[in-house]
């Protein structure tokens, strides 16, 4: 428990070093009822998942594409509460999964929770940190400041309009890995990745300390093990969501095995590039 | 007393950027282009020149004689932002804005609007400079506004029906954000209002401040001295923050603003931000929000869609917090009865947005002695309510 958040910083630089890649798969919160996602959560790590992105919903979510809009607004309606996140986390840690869990909030639910409410919160199941996509880079070292004494990281982001400055400033944070966005847009399966991307991934690699987690857009198994060559962690949301909703109660389970299963093959079998 | 935002865009505590990561570069560049042209003359002769030719300013003050005489109290001035052209103050931003796309190179342009009026004037500013334009409107405001939506229509704007959320004001704004974000590189997002992240609230309030600047040098020249007192609604602030502006440092002006108390403060069914929100992060800055315990943004409720929003600019919440602008609120029965009032002793149809300030001016003159001064800023006429209106009587 002494050492939470070097267990993900040590799975991320040793990705990074041995050229491998890691699953991140994204739970919604509650979606579609609390004890379902926890069914989801167990299923995903049980068969692939390295680690989990766990989203608290809220009511604006701006970074958002359409399927995860209908998933916030759906576990809203049922009374999800931020702090079921807290509980979520302690049943799996209480099942025995080991692996990294993260939070994903947006601004809002996090700062009226109190920044230390949160961190004593994840502290206690012993999460590693958390993802906000509205959080700006510049504000994140007071969050850090608070969430330093229980060794809980800030992931920070980067985009395809992201400088070099702004590179900068995320490696002086020292976090287990960027969250980097594939896409200019909001969350969302995308038809194809584009030569530009493995591009900007290719040069991110080399210019960087930080490893790279990328999301945004990706939804095959095909699509996972292309980024999984050239970045460290893959993180899936919109496509397993959507896999979700389409499906009836009972086929769940094994639809979330069958697609955790595809995509941690996959990027098992990347080819991986000597960077 | 400083009211400019500092370096970060923070209005003391209130403020910044809280937005995703792909919009920083844009803001960034935003916050460049304006930083060199608030100073250069060229560009602010042209929006001048736009603003008296085009929109037809500087709008009146006019002495509203027999509501004065009705209230029996202070003497009652109106600031007539409903004669510009497309029939309120948004013009004076859209102008300042298009100007300010077109020196970026921005190609395209969106919008939100929540009665329509921010939408009618950024597709008037659209056709005029001849800019391809996309406007977001919550399916509920649609309804209501289906004047306004014919009209950014005819003006050749795309309107897009936002159906996610409360399908109003807020929900229209977190789509035009999902369209920013996707479309960054080319379109230029208008923000109508005091909100959104740094720059914009500082940059609308820039564009606004004509309001209070001409209405201080009327004032002075017809009266030969200052107001007791100013009064604007606030919705998310912008003809507020513009009117209130020029008069922060004259600190023996009451300022106060106007918000939505809908069917009443002890319900759920109102807008009143300040009144009875909290601090929160909403639409890219941080600033009193209407929120549940869990921090989740609240429905309102207003009879105005303008005013119909739960949050409101960042310098507001600032100049709440300094007590420098007393905030305070108007029912939707109070706006209804003074929209009836000013249209019948005045012969103007004020928007319900602004109604709401003439309902509280009314609870204020009185406190006043006939030697003082009260101006209300009439943000916008009310031919767009008359629909509204007429539902009410029925």
């Amino acid at each position: 428990m002494g050492n939470k958040s070097t267990q993900i910083q040590t799975l991320f630089f040793q990705a990074k070093q041995t050229h491998t890649s890691l699953f991140f798969p994204y739970i919604c919160l509650g979606y579609p009822s609390f004890e379902k996602s926890l069914e989801i959560a167990e299923t995903a790590l049980t068969h692939g998942a390295h680690g989990l992105e766990i989203g608290v919903p809220f009511s604006d979510p701006i970074a958002d594409g359409p399927v995860l809009q209908r998933a916030n607004f759906y576990s809203l309606q049922k009374g999800t509460r931020p702090q079921d996140a807290f509980r979520f986390m302690k049943i799996l840690r209480s099942r025995g999964f080991q692996q990294p869990l993260l939070l994903m909030s947006y601004a809002n639910p996090m700062e009226h929770l109190g920044w230390k409410v949160v961190a004593q919160g994840l502290s206690k199941v012993q999460a590693q940190g958390i993802i906000v996509p509205d959080w700006p880079l510049s504000q994140i070292p007071p969050i850090q400041n608070i969430f330093k004494p229980y060794q809980l990281k800030v992931i920070p982001f980067l985009s395809p309009t992201s400088d070099v400055h702004r590179q900068k400033q995320v490696d002086a944070l020292q976090a287990p890995f960027l969250y980097y966005v594939s896409v200019t847009g909001v969350t969302g399966a995308r038809k194809s990745i584009s030569k530009n991307l493995i591009f900007q991934l290719r040069r991110l690699n080399q210019s960087m300390k930080t490893p790279i987690g990328v999301g945004f857009g990706i939804s095959t198994p095909q699509q996972a093990q292309r980024i999984g060559q050239v970045a460290q962690g893959i993180i899936i949301a919109s496509a397993l969501i959507e896999l979700i909703e389409k499906a009836s109660a009972g086929q769940i389970v094994p639809i979330v095995k069958d697609f955790c299963r595809k995509i941690s093959v996959a990027i098992q079998k990347s080819p991986v590039e000597r960077i | 007393m400083k009211f400019e935002p500092n370096h970060q865009g923070f209005f003391g505590y209130y403020g910044g950027q809280y937005v995703p990561e792909t919009l920083m570069a844009v803001l960034k560049e935003l916050e460049a282009v304006y930083l060199k042209i608030r100073n250069d003359r060229q560009f602010h002769q042209e929006v001048q020149y736009y603003l008296k030719n085009y929109s037809g300013r500087p709008t009146p003050l006019t002495f509203a004689a027999n509501i004065t005489r009705k209230w029996g109290g202070a003497k009652i001035y109106l600031k007539r932002e409903d004669l510009n052209h497309t029939g309120a103050h948004k013009i004076n931003n859209c102008l300042g804005q298009i100007l300010l796309a077109k020196r970026m190179g921005k190609k395209r342009i969106i919008a939100e609007t929540g009665a329509g009026q921010h939408g009618v004037a950024t597709a008037t500013v659209c056709a005029l400079f001849g800019l391809p334009c996309e406007i977001y409107m919550g399916a509920q405001d649609i309804q209501r506004q289906a004047l306004n939506v014919f009209r950014m229509k005819l003006l050749g704007a795309q309107v897009h029906s936002v159906s996610s959320g409360t399908q109003t004001l807020k929900d229209a704004m977190n789509e035009a954000i999902r369209d920013w974000v996707t479309n960054v590189k080319t379109t230029y997002y208008l923000i109508g209002s005091v909100a959104g992240p740094h720059p914009y609230p500082w940059i609308v309030r820039d564009f606004q401040k004509i309001i209070g600047i001409e209405t201080k040098m009327q004032i002075l020249k017809q009266e030969k001295k200052l107001p007791e007192a100013l009064v604007a609604c606030v919705g998310g602030g912008s003809n507020a923050m513009g009117f209130f502006y020029p008069f922060l440092k004259n600190t023996r002006v009451k300022l106060f603003g106007v918000e939505a108390a809908g069917k009443g403060l002890k319900t759920s069914h109102h807008a009143a931000t300040l009144s009875k929100g909290m601090p929160g992060i909403l639409h890219g800055s941080r600033s009193y929000v209407l929120q549940d315990h869990y921090g989740q943004i609240l429905e309102t409720h207003s009879i105005s869609a303008g005013l119909d929003y739960p949050g409101v600019g960042p310098e507001h919440s600032f100049l709440k917090d300094l007590k420098r602008v007393q905030y305070t609120t108007a029912t939707d029965q109070e706006a209804l009865d003074a929209f009836y009032l000013l249209t019948k002793l005045e012969g103007i149809l004020p928007a319900l947005e602004s109604a709401h300030a003439v309902a509280f001016a009314k609870r204020l003159a009185k406190q006043y002695s006939s030697q003082a001064i009260l101006i209300i800023n009439l943000s916008g006429r009310g031919d767009k309510d008359v629909q509204t209106v007429l539902e009410k009587l029925n």
